[in-house]
């Protein structure tokens, strides 16, 4: 390969590469299930880097594919900074899922202009590993800022917006849908994969 | 018996007042201003009126300072509040506020520092001044006496002021309401010998032994040989007569002004723009920064307080999680509120305090710089959520966690994230005897504080308890408490290890 070509692959790890991507080189957390990490370009939930979780309600399981990846990062000394969350985090179901509490950051914000700065602030700090919002409503600019917070902090911002933000930001986008046998999950983008996957998680 | 003793005793001789005037100036004199009415003025109660405090003394209300005109309609202290109010219907009674009365004294300390450097606040209701040293600045004892009365009294507060070679005389005469001058430590023992054996504030026991044997009054102990009162009373009461005559160098702790930082800017013209007005702020912060740096100190909270004209002005505060003494993070949340929020009318000067300094705490690093990273980090993140706090309210961080219950509302707090994490109980023992033992409480230095626990009604085994952490001669550290259920006797429940 051109040496120069190299040189910017290796320096713009973002740069799409096809099928054959060296998806190894990004730093990811498995997300505890095989099965989806075996779909997900790297093995995992990326870090650094912004995902986005399209469900049709709350409550249907969104959260729950998240949880092992939050013990992971919480026992690792990594903080778990929920923005705004639409109702009160539940401690003892928490606690059942192996997050360290002591690791666990509600932030409350009464105005909506203030979940975005938030969400940058902690995610750019360095010590915060995976950050949760509800954003209502995200212009493109306000996601690409949050996804360069994401990276300066090595850290993984889960959206749950209300609809699909419009904007190539994400590096992951997900699908939810209940079904009888369990969570089906429907990968509509993946940074690294042009493969459009769906499984069905027994969760 | 009293008749007798009292026929034996000297009258007491008046000659000190005037007899010896100061001879050196440079000997160590005490002054005592001692606050009879230090309860009532500091709810903002007039003594001069029928009035009174109260307290709770074993879970009844009982009466705790009283004023002087309530005292002449027969009202005193320890009186139930029934009885107050039938004595006196327009007795105007208010709940004790001890934390007022500590802030009140504080008050008055820092007012004293102007006329000594050296104040002591260890009795309660008095200020301790050495002044031997700064008389010639305020023209003789006299006339100090009389400045500093009317420092006092500006504060709202009636000192009795008294003058002896010996701080625990001059305690002693101020609470007796003497306002005695006295310069010679040979007078000092003529000068107190009338006053009554009651006011050196002895045990009950004690006082009552005294008093079967005839001694009324300090001269009457000071007549007695010193080595007998020393076997038949103990030590103690021997010191405590040495004190008074001046023969003891007891330390007391000097109080300090708690520092505090003051600057203003005063602007050229009135302006608007926050990037006009800014760099003044930068320059205060930096002042700041150096004033802290100075004392080896950090801030716990900076307040700006801009100042308009003809409008009431406007106030920031900054309250930080840990201590800092970097300017360049509280102008970052300075910047941060002032963008936020629009000023009613323009800037004509700038104010920036503080009162919230504490000592500076190095951070330990290891030399290896191992976990220089991590400790970066962890700064970094304080300062992070400082600026979260300071944005969305200091209530907006919460961690949650678990409690003991099963209900599920109740199976969880969420609480506000505080810098110092220390929602645990007191310390525990880390070895528990499987039975507590019983233990004689003499000789036994107590460490805590009382913590009580009790309660257990739902299995039959209710306790109530009184917890204290105890030295005993051996060097152990004892965890001992009182059976308040079985008459008061203690135990020793474990042992610190």
């Amino acid at each position: 390969m051109n040496p120069a070509l190299q040189q910017l692959l290796s320096k713009e790890p973002g740069i799409w590469r096809g099928l054959r991507s060296e998806s190894s080189t990004w730093r990811v957390v498995a997300s505890g299930f095989p099965e989806l990490d075996a779909l997900l370009p790297g093995g995992g939930w990326p870090l650094g880097a912004l995902m986005e979780i399209l469900t049709p309600c709350l409550g249907v399981g969104e959260l729950r594919i998240l949880l092992p990846a939050m013990a992971a990062l919480s026992l690792t000394g990594r903080w778990i900074a929920w923005v705004a969350p639409p109702h009160q985090p539940y401690a003892p179901a928490l606690v059942q899922a192996g997050i360290r509490l002591s690791q666990l950051l509600i932030v409350e914000s009464r105005e909506a202009s203030d979940i975005p700065w938030s969400l940058e602030k902690l995610l750019s700090s360095g010590g915060c590993g995976m950050a949760l919002a509800w954003p209502g409503r995200l212009s493109a600019h306000q996601t690409r800022r949050l996804q360069l917070a994401a990276e300066q902090g090595n850290a993984l911002a889960a959206l749950f917006p209300a609809q699909t933000c419009g904007s190539g930001h994400a590096a992951l986008r997900l699908e939810v849908r209940p079904t009888p046998e369990g969570l089906a999950l429907n990968i509509v983008k993946a940074r690294g994969s042009l493969s459009r996957e769906s499984l069905i998680l027994p969760i | 018996m009293a008749a007798t003793a009292r026929a034996f005793s000297h009258p007491p001789s008046r000659r000190d007042e005037q007899a010896l005037e100061p001879r050196s100036e440079s000997r160590r004199l005490w002054l005592c201003a001692y606050f009879p009415n230090l309860a009532l003025e500091s709810l903002g109660l007039d003594p001069t009126q029928a009035v009174a405090t109260l307290e709770n003394i074993k879970g009844r209300p009982c009466l705790h300072a009283v004023s002087e005109p309530a005292r002449l309609a027969g009202i005193e202290s320890g009186m139930t509040l029934a009885a107050a109010r039938a004595l006196c219907p327009n007795l105007i009674i208010r709940i004790r506020d001890p934390e007022a009365e500590q802030l009140a004294l504080q008050r008055l300390a820092d007012a004293a520092l102007d006329f000594s450097p050296w104040v002591s606040l260890d009795s309660p209701q008095c200020l301790l001044l050495e002044i031997g040293s700064c008389l010639s600045l305020f023209g003789g004892a006299e006339s100090l006496r009389e400045q500093l009365r009317q420092a006092l009294l500006k504060l709202n507060h009636r000192p009795v002021i008294a003058i002896t070679p010996a701080a625990e005389a001059s305690e002693l005469a101020a609470l007796q309401g003497l306002e005695s001058f006295i310069t010679d430590k040979k007078a000092l023992r003529s000068a107190l010998g009338p006053l009554p054996i009651a006011a050196l504030r002895l045990d009950e026991k004690t006082l009552r032994r005294l008093q079967k044997i005839g001694i009324r009054r300090l001269t009457d102990l000071w007549r007695l040989p010193r080595d007998g009162l020393a076997r038949r009373y103990g030590k103690e009461l021997l010191n405590r007569l040495d004190a008074l005559a001046g023969q003891d160098n007891r330390a007391f702790n000097a109080f300090h002004r708690p520092p505090r930082f003051e600057a203003r800017r005063d602007m050229p013209v009135e302006l608007e723009r926050l990037e006009h007005f800014f760099p003044a702020v930068e320059q205060l912060a930096e002042e700041f920064e150096a004033f802290l740096q100075a004392r080896d100190a950090t801030a716990l909270g900076v307040n700006l307080e801009i100042i308009h004209h003809a409008r009431p002005s406007t106030r920031l505060e900054l309250n930080f999680r840990t201590g800092s003494r970097d300017a360049g993070h509280w102008l970052a949340l300075l910047h941060e509120k002032l963008e936020r929020s629009p000023l009613p009318a323009p800037v004509l000067a700038l104010a920036l305090f503080s009162q919230a300094i504490a000592p500076f705490q190095p951070e330990v690093v290891t030399l290896f710089d191992d976990d220089a990273a991590q400790i970066n980090g962890d700064r970094e993140w304080q300062s992070m959520l400082d600026q979260l706090q300071a944005r969305l309210g200091t209530s907006a961080l919460k961690q949650l966690s678990i409690l003991d219950d099963h209900r599920p509302e109740r199976a969880m707090t969420a609480q506000p994230v505080s810098p110092t994490q220390n929602r645990e109980m007191p310390a525990r023992p880390l070895w528990l005897l499987s039975k507590p033992e019983a233990l004689d409480i003499q000789g036994l230095q107590l460490l805590s504080e009382t913590e009580r626990i009790e309660s257990g009604w739902w299995d039959n085994a209710p306790i109530r308890r009184d917890y204290r952490v105890a030295l005993d001669r051996r060097g152990r550290k004892l965890w001992v408490f009182r059976d308040l259920n079985a008459n008061g006797s203690w135990y020793l429940h474990g042992l610190f290890g």
